[in-house]
């Protein structure tokens, strides 16, 4: 007689038990630290705070120590730890204008206000595998430590004479002087687009005004506004994004862009809790920032402007914001009157399918028993059959008795 | 009751969750079949394994409810014991895998054969609440199709199926008419378990964490199944009983026993052929 | 002047929202079945269970209208501290409204939703002397085996202003509540007075 499967309990504990082995890997290397992680794989953890949307580096690097090296896994692990969190306040907009700047690039001149200033980037390394460090020396010459701080003197002296100072936190005024600092365009690093506005030829971004939505909190309505859509894209699979930015760069959605300006750096992060009549800094944190500039747009009575597209991102992680502005200007189409032609302008197609924690959990899903809808697909398909082969078989016998060779019978019945 | 192992709030979701989702849910029964959408958290599974049935679960899991969660209809399958004991841990509920002793029973996939009573629950696991989905990929014009109580793509899917099959060609998550006014999606349920969300006893809840949706029926609800008049709905029919039980009236589950392909049928609901068998077992 | 005083609201917060919200979501999907509601204390004009409606329902995610005959400085006081909600002057504005049987003039100032999202109607709170008593009306519909009477102490205004400003699925939804006992009747319910 058939006894039923039963058991699920411990073959669970038992899977717990080996993933635990197989995340830890031969027990004679020594254990990863959370430090090491921070420290060492910067990139990883930048990924996982951006689309964890969880600021936050030493949770990062256990993220991603739990999850074995796997991204998606540990941005969904910070994912689910946030919404463990209570919300108490809303910052206000980050002022990247004064950013601590690390590293600024600009595609559309030569040389600007601030310079190009390189920065610890992979740009320009070649691909070439370095067995040095394989071998867990020291990296290569090019790197030894006298250099680096050679190099970082110049960054530093730079950045020195061209930083405005920043505000007095406690100053009762200091909201007005972070204003002030953000609007001056002479010294620092000043914004690329807000140059090209100053000659009128860049779309101004205007503040609605508008209550700003939280799509963690309300679920994304379409047409969407593009607030929602930049907390979505922020969010985002980098994967898809830059897949998507690919394609309009090929031709699906075309827009013309340029890489206005890439910075990346630390800002200062300030709240303005209920309590106090002023802003307070919280504290520091490292962003990366890219504004695309765009096809222009313009009519006999309106003219000419760029369009931009814009990206931000935690930590070091400029594909993504690259990615993410080449799609927040394409799903601008309908802003611009662009005709809608591409998966990347479509705005359900990119926003309902660019949460990779909701995309690996769908698809992973596919795992999970289906066996009753099978049951249900099986009996369907073969009641199908059994019919169409009886309607077979019923038209073989009515050609044949009608060609006279097989004497009438009675209709089987279908 | 087991003791709650975690510094987490009772039933793992903050209190402003459990009140956005318990408002979202006064409102899902009253327009009975409607999707309301909510503000869907991250759940500690991953989107497609249960969390919308797990918010709606969590948002109205009380100390003195008992719990049951099913997957297949068995409690046993591996995601069934995960959801359950999730819910041990952090709600330190009393759980259970009899069906008449259960007052929330969160399920994926069936409706128990025992019917339900006024007194329970049931929560549904749904990927994809949108029963014109695959017809409609876009959400702007499914949500006005429902707001014109305009179905008629999906009765020209229905007749294309017959035109093309005979009859129509869905086994599961097939669509009912709630109420009268909205068509709804029961979950991908096998059809043969249509017939119990008709005026059941129990109050049937229904939550979409990815596509963040959940939606109602009241007890005593007329639910019913799309058809039309000359092609009426079926539910599907075995030529086998229970091997174990030797039930002719549930769903039965189709099992290889060996590498030629032999089978065997045994009743999906593990729970309800554990008792019959008890129950013969009893009366011999 | 003296500040209004606090009440305290759930003993048990996280337990009694839970009770009370099972409660609601009985008497909703039910249609005119009494259900109690008795895990708050009474607060200023506020009977037991309106407080626990709003203990349970209402946060700084709702904007909540209180009528003239509830809005008292120390209802308003009690909210705030309690539920963090924001009160609002305009009707058409509230998520979730408070009133009593004689202020039927007011339901027609409230949301109730659209053809395409029926749920952003507001849900209104009626508190009344007593559940019982009154002209009998026969409930039909969702959540109802074969018929129930209910015998609410309203006039027959409110029923008329019901009918009129019900166009499934548009409409209100209604809470009844009268000391530490509610009911529900949602736009689903057709309502005929006996």
């Amino acid at each position: 007689m058939y006894v039923a499967v039963k058991g699920g309990e411990t073959a669970i504990e038992n899977a717990h038990r080996l993933l635990d082995q197989k995340r830890r890997g031969a027990t004679d290397v020594p254990p990863l630290s959370l430090a090491q992680i921070a420290q060492q794989m910067p990139l990883a953890v930048a990924r996982v705070m951006s689309e964890g949307s969880l600021y936050d580096r030493e949770l990062a690097a256990l993220a991603i120590k739990q999850s074995a090296g796997d991204l998606l896994e540990a941005i969904f692990l910070l994912r689910a730890y946030r919404t463990t969190l209570s919300r108490y306040c809303v910052s206000r907009p980050l002022h990247t204008t004064s950013m601590q700047v690390e590293r600024r690039i600009s595609a559309t001149y030569k040389d600007l206000p601030g310079g190009q200033l390189l920065g610890p980037t992979f740009d320009y390394t070649h691909r070439l595998l370095d067995f040095t460090l394989q071998a867990e020396g020291e990296p290569s010459p090019a790197s030894q430590q006298g250099d680096v701080r050679q190099a970082q003197a110049a960054v530093d002296e730079r950045a020195a004479t061209q930083q405005p100072a920043l505000p007095d936190a406690l100053h009762p005024d200091a909201d007005a002087q972070a204003d002030t600092a953000a609007g001056e365009t002479g010294q620092g690093f000043p914004r690329v687009l807000g140059l090209l506005a100053q000659e009128g030829l860049m779309r101004e971004e205007t503040d609605s005004a508008q209550p700003v939505p939280d799509i963690t909190r309300e679920p994304l309505d379409f047409p969407s506004n593009r607030m929602q859509r930049l907390q979505a894209l922020a969010r985002g699979d980098e994967g898809f994004l830059l897949a998507l930015g690919y394609s309009t760069q090929r031709g699906y959605g075309r827009n013309h862009p340029f890489a206005g300006e890439i910075r990346i750096g630390f800002t200062e992060v300030w709240l303005e809790p209920e309590e106090l009549d002023f802003a307070v800094p919280a504290g520091d944190i490292e962003i990366t920032e890219c504004e695309m500039v765009n096809q222009f747009v313009g009519s006999k009575d309106q003219p000419a402007q760029f369009t931009r597209g814009y990206g931000l991102a935690f930590g070091y992680n400029e594909r993504k914001v690259m990615g993410m502005a080449l799609v927040d200007r394409a799903l601008r189409a309908a802003e611009y009157d662009e005709e809608i032609t591409s998966p990347a302008q479509q705005e359900e197609f990119v926003l309902m399918h660019c949460d990779n924690v909701e995309a690996a959990g769908f698809v992973s899903h596919l795992k999970l028993p289906h066996y009753v809808d099978f049951q249900a697909e099986l009996e369907l398909i073969r009641k199908m059959r059994k019919r169409d082969a009886q309607a077979g078989s019923d038209q073989e016998q009515r050609q044949e008795t009608e060609a006279g060779q097989v004497p009438p019978q009675k209709e089987k019945r279908a | 009751m087991n003791a709650i192992a975690e510094p987490y709030n009772f039933a793992y979701l903050d209190e402003q969750t459990k009140r956005m989702i318990r408002r979202a849910l006064l409102k899902a029964v009253a327009i009975p079949g409607y999707q309301v959408p909510f503000g869907g958290r991250e759940m500690p599974l991953p989107y497609g394994w249960g969390t919308g049935g797990m918010q709606l679960t969590a948002a109205i899991l009380g100390r003195d409810d008992v719990l049951k969660v099913i997957d297949q209809g068995a409690d046993d399958t591996t995601n069934a014991v995960s959801i359950r004991r999730f819910f041990s841990r952090t709600a330190g509920v009393r759980t259970t895998v009899d069906t008449t002793e259960a007052t929330v029973i969160q399920t994926r996939h069936r409706i128990p054969e025992k019917a339900l009573n006024n007194d329970q629950i049931m929560v549904f696991q749904v990927p994809i609440p949108e029963p014109l989905r695959f017809i409609e990929p876009s959400e702007t014009e499914t949500k006005t199709m429902h707001a014109l109580n305009d179905y008629g793509v999906m009765h020209v899917k229905l007749y294309e199926d017959i035109a093309r099959y005979g009859h129509i060609a869905t086994a599961y998550a097939y669509p009912v008419l709630v109420a009268g006014r909205y068509v709804m999606d029961p979950s991908p349920i096998p059809k043969f378990d249509n017939p119990k969300l008709n005026r059941s006893a129990a109050l049937m809840l229904f939550g979409a964490g990815r596509e963040k949706r959940l939606y109602a029926i009241p007890p005593y609800t007329d639910v019913a199944s799309l058809d039309f008049e000359d092609h009426p709905f079926e539910v599907q029919k075995w030529e086998h009983s229970c091997a174990i039980c030797g039930s002719t009236e549930s769903f039965l589950d189709e099992i290889i026993t060996d590498d030629k392909g032999s089978r065997q049928f045994v009743c999906s609901d593990t729970d309800y052929c554990a008792q019959r068998v008890a129950q013969a077992e009893v009366t011999q | 002047m003296t500040a209004p005083v606090l009440v305290p609201a759930f003993a048990d917060p996280v337990l009694n929202a839970q009770m009370s919200f099972r409660a609601a979501l009985k008497a909703m999907s039910e249609p005119g079945l009494i259900a109690r509601a008795d895990y708050a204390e009474a607060l200023d004009m506020m009977h037991p269970a309106t407080f626990a409606l709003a203990l349970t329902l209402f946060d700084d995610d709702t904007q909540i209208w209180l009528s003239p005959a509830l809005d008292t400085p120390m209802v308003r006081a009690n909210l705030a501290f309690h539920c963090a909600c924001p009160v609002t002057d305009e009707p058409q504005q509230a998520d979730l409204a408070i009133m009593t049987a004689a202020e039927v003039d007011y339901l027609e100032q409230f949301r109730r939703g659209t053809d395409r999202d029926p749920e952003l109607s507001c849900t209104v709170i009626v508190q009344l002397d007593s559940l019982e008593g009154g002209r009998p009306v026969a409930l039909n519909g969702p959540g109802i085996e074969s018929e129930r009477a209910v015998t609410l102490p309203l006039c027959e205004r409110f029923w008329s202003a019901r009918d009129r400003l019900n166009d499934f699925p548009r409409g209100l939804d209604f809470f009844m509540t009268s000391q530490r006992q509610l009911m529900a009747l949602p736009r689903s319910t057709v309502a005929s007075v006996l």
